[in-house]
């Protein structure tokens, strides 16, 4: 069971693990794993309900239906189609993203029929105005960090590994983020979130995570908490489906167009 | 007038309502219902005595598919006007039948299509007519009957076909609408160059396609003018403008290129006919995004960290501290080869805009824009801000002040028509 989930990248990447490795090798290594395992999804398509809290306990809700598709040798596409809140209905965003060149993304505005092409240098901003910012939504390839491994640690009595990772971007918001990630599952449980003063930001906890076609665990639940500003955001995923016969058309300009 | 319009509202509102009622499976749709308060701080010229307006409307656009990949789109609109009976109707702005297949799309009845990248003005859109009763500043269009195909290619990019059999006139506020233009245009004195009139068949190709950080697109068109030539004419002792719709050629390209933060734009067009002048129009410009640009405000070691608590009740340390909020800078120039003799305003004009989006739970934003006349003196000044209330509802500020009309061949009957307007819309 074990062997049939290792694909030969994952096997080659562990291997060094028996030997003499540096904590950046170890960081690198884990997060090769973790991504290994995630391979071959091919599309998914799920509900996600966003519920934006803010200090005094105030909700507001949104309702986005997404849609992803692995590229191979690149990043995910992915359409996000949003249902609530009712002004923005029939709104889609389309993010090619990349590994090797900034992510593309475009906008569709149903009042206006107009698809426009924006900015993706913008990580570091809040998707609809949730504590998530756009580079915590976006796929997380293994090149948009560079990993150091800190120590082994239990949450809730359940062994992880701490890995500290650095965005190679620039643009984005962090400094740092350290990860605690489950060492049987390689799941990400925990990610505290560094601003560029390397003061701590936010902190997302994953959790409720379900297996899908034997391979693939997503996580039902995941909560970002805004420490300096105390607002929260909650993120519920259901109606996860995978293999659904999603094309390459399907996420072209022009589909944009005619989600519904 | 607009009597084709309410006939085709007609049926379509019986057919939403029987895709409404029939199949709730695969219906889906999006409206707003909206109302509106209008402020003109002067009276206007001539008859128009008012001042304070109310108007109420409605529209939904709803889109059934009916079979794997065969999709019909129906939008009709309604609105009640206190004071225009021009902007006092009912009508259909989509009634689309789309076919879709891997590399082509089909569509046929009523449609609606967008084109260009620019802010201020859109001199590429040429396929659907202005429904300037609608909204001030043009953004409405009109359906526009077509047959329309569609061709995506991997690597030559998207080829457009359009043919467009019937014509629909460009709507103008009423006797009795602000803000009014110096003069009333009677549509009941259309007149066209072509003998076929409003039958005449116009029709587009379009290819657009996208290189790294560049999407460009060209077009060909080759129908009736959207927008007419207006003629004084005298009648029963008062004089209106008469509409004249030339033919007309365009050529033209839209580009975007983004670089980061910074997007270059232009739409540039040639148009040629018998009745109008050959002439060049551009709008080009930039638009950079100042992101989080009051962040160095936090980041700033000499302001003590305390000063921006999260706590804080003060409305500008609150503004002041938010890091969140972005700001658009857009600059544009528009220009008009025929100069004064142009039928558009924006024959010389440059404008400066600053958007702020905050980043907000409720999605606020605010537009301020300059439009100055560079050669006539003539200002526009605009502002718009909306915020979102009860997660449905949206509340939008805008006005509109017009400045040194004096000299303005167009705006000057524009001097007392300054408003201020507040519109309350629920969203479904």
């Amino acid at each position: 069971m074990l062997l049939r989930t290792l694909s030969l990248g994952a096997m080659l990447a562990l291997a060094p693990a028996l030997l003499a490795q540096t904590p950046e090798e170890r960081g690198l290594a884990i997060a090769v794993e973790g991504d290994a395992r995630d391979q071959g999804y091919v599309d998914s398509t799920a509900n996600m309900k966003m519920i934006l809290r803010n200090r005094a306990g105030k909700e507001s809700v949104r309702n986005v239906r997404i849609k992803s598709l692995e590229v191979e040798g690149d990043g995910d596409k992915s359409l996000s189609i949003f249902d609530e809140p009712a002004d923005v209905k029939g709104t889609t965003s389309l993010t090619w993203s990349h590994s090797d060149k900034p992510d593309e993304q475009w906008l569709y505005l149903p009042a206006l029929k107009r698809v426009k092409r924006i900015s993706s240098k913008n990580k570091s901003g809040p998707f609809m105005g949730s504590e998530f910012a756009f580079e915590d939504i976006g796929s997380q390839e293994v090149d948009k960090y560079t990993y150091k491994y800190l120590r082994d640690e239990e949450i809730n009595s359940v062994p992880t590994f701490v890995v500290e990772r650095y965005p190679t971007d620039k643009n984005s918001g962090y400094k740092k983020q350290v990860v605690w990630i489950e060492q049987d599952r390689y799941l990400a449980l925990k990610i505290e979130f560094y601003d560029r003063k390397d003061s701590l930001l936010k902190t997302l906890e994953a959790s409720d995570f379900t297996q899908y076609l034997d391979k693939f665990w997503r996580a039902a639940k995941l909560e970002m908490t805004n420490h300096q500003s105390g607002k929260s955001t909650t993120l519920e995923f259901s109606g996860y489906q995978f293999q659904t016969g999603l094309k390459s058309s399907d996420f072209s300009k022009n589909a944009l167009k005619k989600q519904k | 007038m607009q009597k084709s319009f309410f006939f085709t509202a007609v049926p379509a509102f019986a057919i939403a309502a029987t895709l409404a009622s029939t199949s709730a499976s695969a219906l889906d749709w999006r409206g707003n219902v909206s109302s509106e308060l209008t402020w003109f701080p002067a009276y206007s010229t001539g008859a128009k005595n008012w001042k304070l307006n109310t108007s109420i409307a409605a529209d939904v656009e709803l889109t059934q598919d009916l079979a794997d990949n065969i999709r019909l789109t129906v939008h009709p609109f309604v609105r009640w006007d206190q004071q225009d009976d021009e902007r006092t109707r009912a009508g259909v702005r989509e009634l689309l039948l789309s076919t879709t297949g891997e590399t082509w799309e089909f569509n046929a009845g009523l449609g609606a299509v967008f084109w260009g990248v620019t802010e201020s003005r859109n001199p590429v859109d040429i396929i659907n007519q202005t429904d300037s009763v609608e909204d001030f500043t043009g953004e409405e269009k009109l359906g526009q009957l077509m047959l329309n195909l569609k061709w995506f290619t991997d690597s030559y990019g998207e080829f457009e076909a359009y043919l467009l059999p019937k014509f629909e006139e460009r709507t103008f506020i009423g006797e009795n609408g602000r803000p009014y233009p110096g003069i009333t245009v009677n549509p009941d004195l259309t007149t066209y160059e072509s003998s076929e009139g409003s039958d005449h068949i116009g029709y587009a190709l379009r290819w657009t396609n996208s290189f790294d950080a560049w999407d460009i697109g060209l077009h060909y068109f080759d129908g009736t003018s959207r927008n007419p030539s207006l003629i004084p004419v005298v009648t029963d002792n008062s004089a209106v403008l008469a509409p004249r719709y030339p033919l007309l050629k365009q050529v033209g390209i839209d580009a975007q290129g983004l670089y980061g933060d910074l997007a270059i734009k232009t739409e540039t067009i040639h148009q040629s006919g018998d009745e109008i002048e050959s002439h060049v129009e551009t709008v080009t410009g930039v638009e950079y995004t100042l992101v989080g640009f009051l962040s160095p405000v936090q980041e700033n070691e000499k302001i003590p960290g305390s000063w921006c608590t999260s706590e804080t009740r003060n409305p500008f340390k609150k503004l002041a501290c938010n890091d969140r909020m972005d700001l658009g800078l857009v600059l544009e120039y528009l220009w008009d080869q025929r100069g004064n003799d142009s039928n558009q305003p924006f024959q010389n004009d440059l404008l400066a805009g600053f958007r702020f989006a905050f980043n907000d739970a409720a999605s606020s934003d605010a537009l301020f824009g300059i439009v100055q006349d560079l050669d006539q003196g003539a200002t526009t000044i605009s502002f718009e801000a909306s915020t979102r209330l009860f997660e449905s509802y949206r509340l939008k500020i805008l006005g509109q002040k017009f400045l040194n009309t004096k000299d303005d061949t167009v705006l000057n009957a524009f001097e007392k028509e300054s408003f201020l307007q507040v519109d309350f819309s629920y969203f479904f």
